[in-house]
């Protein structure tokens, strides 16, 4: 398969007339996992929440599986096949666990389907969530907040998953587990019932992003400037500034912990 | 934190079942003014939990409960002037109610937070002004009598009691559907079940219905119970009642509004034969308490006891 299932074309962002995001192209074959990274405030988050239609875009466009999906309403978009995993945990705190997991899987209003309570059940067991399936959400360690974001993410069983950020400020546990189950679904010979044909994802972790994906986009300012496969990236002499810069970070992080 | 056993809920079956008795044989035990008394609270309840679906499940603060009250009152009386039956009467003042609901969900649900109390609040003030100015149609303040053919107390108890165990069944069954875990999803983040594919407006507007039809339910029960309407009925202090009744009584459950209507609706009739005045006071006490010490109401401090009640599971 080597069909597109994403296109960005000129995509842009303007806050009060501040550009976020400056006529980003790039496109994501069938298959293909795509890291996205650079300084905080480079556009990231703005530009997976532009395809996942949570904000609106000030100009370009984008097309999914070769159907114009600019500015169309999130919940729409979400039903094509599109899931966003936003930055923080974002779960239904009051509701158990396995109520958040049933709400993002149900396909009927009416009814409780066995189809849907089969897939939440594999979910549950696919996270390692299944021993705290009547816990309420709110009282989840971070990590497993985390992980029950993923399981929701995806539970409509999405061909393309954006991930924001799905390891910050995860412990190293929890985050080798998501990481693992990223890879897994996007693999193509192990990723089973819930596999994704697409996974774009930002991240801080430098052995990570040049480890995992296929290919790497660096943003700056709001525009892609450096983009292609992890060996290539990194040698380009701004990644390695940044990523000097940010080892240095993150030294300082480990000191801090 | 335990979660809920078969054991507890055994128990509040049980429970359930006294209290469902007990109302089953009051008109033999109580005089004619406990029976109106218990009659009203029952209606009041049916009215309160109309307001908790939208707030306590549904996530929004709505302060315009009253006009759908409102509608359900004047459509029961035209429906009567009409020559109607009762059953299709309550039918209508459910249908008209919730088209009302319909139509006033669909104008302010994009609006949120403190907008979208005012906003309800303001809607609810001018639908009250424009029931007192068109006195052809709803006989202002004075108000009109409705043309029941009421059968007597003892009868209409019975049927009010009928229909709020109905609503509380279909309540029940509504919340634990997957359609009531979409609502609980958007009270808790509206943000996340957008993202998982849920058209938030249009489910808030199906709550703002639901509610509508119940709350013109009660309204309608309540007009046919008094024989009587009036543009006091559309009156803004009428949703504050919703609202205090729900929170005091544990807002998002199904039983609590009916606990706290039927509170207050004794508290206020026992004690302003007594001292006149002191009911606001008493309810303003009762609501900081609820806010502060017991959250979750009077069904959540009810429900405690419950569960310690005969020993713990653990």
């Amino acid at each position: 398969m080597n069909d597109t299932l994403l296109e960005v074309r000129g995509l842009g962002k303007r806050y009060a007339g501040f550009p976020a995001l400056n006529g980003v192209d790039f496109s994501l074959r069938s298959g293909q996992v795509k890291g996205v990274m650079g300084p905080n405030g480079a556009g990231k988050s703005t530009l997976l929440k532009l395809i996942a239609g949570e904000i609106r875009a000030s100009s370009g466009s984008v097309f999914f599986a070769g159907h114009p999906v600019t500015n169309l309403p999130v919940d729409r978009i979400s039903n094509r096949g599109v899931s966003y995993m936003p930055q923080r945990p974002s779960c239904f705190p009051s509701l158990t666990v396995e109520e958040n997991v049933r709400g993002a899987a149900q396909t009927s209003l009416f009814l409780s389907r066995a189809e849907d309570e089969s897939i939440v059940r594999a979910l549950l067991e696919l996270v390692g969530l299944r021993e705290r399936a009547g816990t309420t959400a709110v009282e989840l360690p971070f990590g497993d907040k985390r992980l029950l974001d993923v399981a929701m993410a995806l539970a409509g069983k999405p061909r393309l998953l954006l991930a924001d950020e799905p390891t910050a400020g995860v412990d190293r546990d929890a985050s080798e587990k998501i990481l693992e189950l990223l890879r897994k679904m996007s693999s193509p010979d192990s990723r089973g019932e819930f596999g994704l044909d697409g996974l774009i994802f930002t991240e801080h972790d430098r052995e990570i992003l040049l480890d995992f994906p296929d290919e790497v986009g660096f943003l700056r300012a709001g525009e892609l400037i450096v983009e292609g496969s992890p060996e290539r990236v990194k040698h380009e002499g701004v990644v390695q500034n940044y990523l000097a810069d940010h080892r240095h970070f993150d030294d300082r992080k480990e000191d801090l912990v | 934190m335990k979660t809920k056993t078969s054991r507890d809920v055994r128990k509040f079956i049980a429970i359930m079942i006294l209290i469902l008795a007990g109302l089953g044989v009051l008109p033999f035990f109580v005089g004619r003014f406990h029976v109106v008394l218990v009659t009203e609270a029952l209606i009041l309840g049916v009215y309160a939990l109309s307001f908790d679906l939208i707030f306590g499940y549904g996530g929004m603060l709505s302060f315009g409960q009253s006009v759908f009250f409102g509608v359900g009152a004047y459509t029961i009386l035209y429906s009567f002037k009409g020559g109607l039956g009762l059953g299709v009467s309550l039918l209508l003042a459910v249908f008209v109610a919730g088209i009302f609901g319909l139509l006033v969900g669909s104008a302010v649900v994009r609006v949120r937070g403190a907008k979208f109390f005012l906003i309800t609040l303001v809607g609810s003030i001018l639908f009250y002004l424009l029931a007192l100015d068109n006195r052809w149609l709803t006989g202002g303040s004075d108000g009109m009598i409705v043309p029941t053919g009421f059968s007597g107390l003892a009868e209409n108890y019975y049927l009010v009691l009928g229909i709020s165990l109905s609503v509380i069944i279909f309540a029940t069954v509504l919340v634990n559907s997957p359609l009531g875990l979409v609502f609980k999803m958007i009270r808790d983040n509206e943000r996340r079940a957008g993202l998982l594919g849920y058209s938030v407006g249009r489910y808030k507007v199906t709550a703002f219905a639901i509610g509508g039809g119940l709350a013109g339910l009660a309204g309608g029960l309540y007009a046919y119970t008094t024989g009587f309407a009036s543009a006091g009925f559309f009156h803004w202090t009428r949703s504050a009642d919703a609202v205090v009744w729900t929170i005091l009584g544990g807002a998002g459950t199904v039983v609590g509004p009916f606990v706290g209507a039927a509170l207050l609706t004794f508290v206020r009739e026992t004690l302003s034969a007594i001292m006149g005045n002191i009911y606001p006071v008493i309810v303003g006490v009762l609501l900081i308490l609820a806010v502060i010490v017991f959250p979750g109401g009077l069904f959540g401090l009810l429900k405690g006891a419950v569960r310690n009640f005969g020993g713990s599971d653990e």
